[in-house]
């Protein structure tokens, strides 16, 4: 997909803006009664709280959380999609807009120095080196802001979903760190730096998430029997 | 010694198991046996992450949580707590009456079994990783009458119990691939999980993907009934 810088941003901006209406809305699918902000909100306080200080819980929390995410999404019934229309799939999207695709990244709760990474993988030198962002990226940030703190990006980040045109993408983050996981690290100062620009520029859409909400409660297909499990659309 | 008693305790596992995977869930209203209500999350499981990008490792992450569900099952239809899920071994994901395993999941659509004793590269002089802890291996991979591998022509789908020095033993060298310096290639998953039939330590279990492929597990339109107190 070829588009210029201006048609990244417009897509971002209706992105932001269909986020904006939809989250305030009532869901559609199971009880009505609620906002999708609100079960969104709640079903992520205890998805936290399950992971919170167990082992790989970064890992297996962020997976969750991501599918909590895209379960809203298609609950707007809006146009986002897990699939590319065809001949359209990029390596890095998790699902699309309208065909627009958008990587996604979680950044939890409790998370100290929050790093991201472009893939989860270390390529020996001479082979695939995942280096260059293709997507433009939405990072959900549940981490609350704290008004102490050295890096002023981080003190000024605030919950919700934060979209970051490609583009912009590239410009801010030009070069990656690494750990025993990954090569292509993008830096907590580098995340700090997207959150800003998104917020500065009209991208982010923000939500109060408080994690008590989801204390002492589970969720677990397990538990709930039969129900769980639900006729796909 | 030590070898004879990590047999010994994948012997007791497999027999605890072999008995309460046909006792009813103590959770839910279903009346159904744990076994049955496994194999049906686990198809809808194996489904929804079956051909995406990633869906291999969020298949396998959803899989063991799955199966941990169904350990504190049995605990809680029981006055002692067999299963416990805080360990010190690195590679353990819970224990068995305070031994460890570590879960390791091949999902339905695998085709080169290779696993991973833990998912990280580590520079030289770092942490070097090795096995902690006998091995439960679910695998979903059905038998393929063509396949190049003779386990794999008649392979069945069910739960390989493996004592930590059958691994040891058996796994004498990792391989490195872009995200693990601890790969255990193919060859070895099937000299393991051949151990384990031969030596009775293999339950059985049948998947029926194609009954469940309409449904999809969702915490987002289940509503409420999802939503559980904790209970250990």
């Amino acid at each position: 997909m070829t588009l210029s810088p201006q048609e990244h941003r417009a897509h971002c901006k209706a992105i932001a803006k269909v986020l904006y209406e939809g989250l305030e809305q009532p869901c559609k699918l199971g009880d009505s009664s609620e906002s999708r902000k609100q079960r969104l909100l709640f079903l992520a306080a205890v998805l936290h709280n399950m992971s919170a200080g167990t082992k790989g819980a970064g890992l297996s929390g962020g997976v969750a959380q991501e599918n909590l995410w895209r379960e809203m999404l298609a609950d707007m019934k809006v146009g986002f999609t897990d699939s590319a229309p065809e001949g359209t799939e990029t390596a890095e999207a998790d699902y699309y807009y309208q065909g627009y695709p958008l990587s996604h990244k979680t950044i939890g709760y409790k998370a100290k120095k929050p790093a991201l990474a472009l893939a989860w993988s270390k390529n020996p030198p001479g082979g695939l080196q995942r280096k260059e962002f293709t997507t433009s990226m939405l990072i959900l940030n549940f981490k609350p802001q704290k008004l102490k703190g050295n890096d002023a990006n981080w003190r000024e980040a605030k919950q919700g979903a934060h979209i970051i045109p490609l583009p912009d993408l590239k410009e801010i983050v030009k070069e990656f760190g690494r750990n025993n996981k990954t090569d292509s690290l993008i830096t907590s100062e580098h995340v700090g730096r997207l959150i800003a620009f998104s917020q500065i520029n009209g991208y982010s859409v923000y939500f109060n998430f408080d994690n008590t909400v989801g204390e002492g409660l589970i969720l677990s297909y397990w538990r709930g029997g039969t129900k769980g499990a639900v006729k796909k659309d | 010694m030590q070898t004879i008693d990590e047999i010994k305790i994948c012997r007791n596992l497999k027999a605890c198991l072999d008995i309460e995977l046909d006792q009813n869930c103590a959770f839910g209203l279903a009346n159904e046996t744990r076994k049955d209500r496994f194999a049906r999350l686990a198809a809808i499981l194996q489904n929804m992450n079956a051909g995406k990008s990633g869906g291999g490792l969020s298949g396998g992450l959803a899989s063991e949580k799955l199966w941990v569900e169904l350990l504190k099952d049995i605990n809680a239809a029981n006055k002692t707590k067999r299963f416990t899920f805080e360990t010190k071994e690195a590679d353990a994901d819970y224990a068995y009456t305070g031994h460890a395993f570590s879960h390791k999941t091949i999902g339905c659509r695998n085709k080169n079994a290779d696993l991973a004793l833990a998912w990280s590269k580590n520079r030289r002089g770092g942490i070097v990783r090795t096995f902690e802890s006998s091995m439960v291996l679910v695998s979903f991979r059905p038998a393929n009458p063509r396949s190049k591998t003779k386990f794999w022509r008649t392979a069945k789908t069910g739960v390989y119990i493996i004592p930590l020095p059958k691994l040891k033993q058996t796994v004498r060298k990792f391989k490195p691939n872009n995200k693990t310096s601890t790969l255990i290639k193919a060859a070895y998953v099937v000299k393991l999980m051949s151990f384990a039939k031969e030596e009775g330590l293999f339950i059985p279990l049948e998947i029926d993907q194609d009954r469940w492929m309409k449904f999809e597990l969702s915490y987002w339109k289940a509503g409420d009934s999802c939503v559980v107190r904790q209970y250990d």
